[in-house]
């Protein structure tokens, strides 16, 4: 899938879970023509004990719009650039942020 | 793909592995229900099935959450409230499934919080006696656990059926 495809049903989702969860300060994608793969920063979550940013994964949901399935993660405003990525998420330098 | 053990050589994927035991420790929780066995035990299986629930989508392939993460079920919830396929799947319009979640968004949190904490003996939870803020020792089978109203405890567990109900189509 073109990339360009994913990250237009990346800016969909990051903005459905903006509006449903205000308290979200900032999304950031990485890039990935297979997968939408988002971080959004959120101050009043629970911290990673694990040290990991993980994701919580959903299936592609054409009717809806989205071709592509979404691995998403909410993780603390201070753990942004701190925590370790997953395995082919690439580096914190990846992430391009959305607006939301 | 990793695959875990299997039963009569069917193999088992870490989500399909967490999926299962979720459900089996949410039937438990309903057996529970029937009986007279003290709250402690129902609260004690409530969170072990919806931690487990939420787990079993974090996993992707060999990757699988940490077995230091037990705070996932609020999470797992409130990232719902984006999936459209949850609510059209549960036959409910979205601005309700979103209204639903939101006024649960509490209790959920309440049950995400039963979770173990490493050996704290100073946080409420169904398992192990604890001291409270007043330096008593409550003790979970006698406690009464009035943190969590019998009503939203109904309404969460609704939610959490409908979505086994739709977990393999997520």
């Amino acid at each position: 899938m073109d990339t360009t495809a994913i990250k237009t049903q990346a800016s969909e989702l990051a903005r459905a879970n903006k509006q449903a969860e205000p308290a979200i300060e900032k999304v950031y994608w990485f890039p990935n023509d297979k997968e939408i793969r988002l971080v959004e920063l959120e101050q009043t979550t629970v911290p990673a004990l694990s040290g990991r940013v993980e994701p919580f994964f959903f299936g592609p949901s054409p009717k809806d719009g989205l071709t592509a399935p979404s691995g998403i993660a909410i993780i603390q405003t201070q753990e942004f650039r701190k925590l370790e990525l997953p395995q082919e998420w690439g580096t914190w330098n990846d992430a391009v942020e959305l607006e939301v | 793909m990793e695959r875990c053990g299997g039963v009569g050589g069917v193999t088992v994927t870490w989500k399909d592995g967490f999926l299962r035991q979720a459900k089996s420790d949410y039937e438990v929780y309903c057996t529970l229900g029937q009986s007279k066995v003290a709250l402690c035990h129902r609260l004690h299986y409530l969170q072990m099935a919806s931690e487990k629930l939420a787990k079993s989508f974090m996993c992707q392939g060999a990757q699988r959450p940490s077995k230091l993460t037990h705070y996932v079920l609020l999470r797992f919830l409130q990232l719902t409230r984006s999936q459209k396929n949850v609510s059209r799947l549960l036959n409910t319009k979205h601005s309700v499934y979103c209204s639903q979640i939101n006024s649960l968004l509490d209790v959920a949190k309440r049950v995400e919080n039963l979770a173990p904490a490493g050996g704290d003996f100073g946080k409420l939870n169904p398992e192990y006696p604890w001291e409270d803020v007043s330096g008593t020792v409550q003790t979970p089978v006698e406690y009464a656990y009035s943190e969590f109203s019998p009503t939203d405890l109904a309404k969460l567990q609704t939610l959490i059926s409908n979505l086994f109900r739709i977990a393999d189509k997520l």
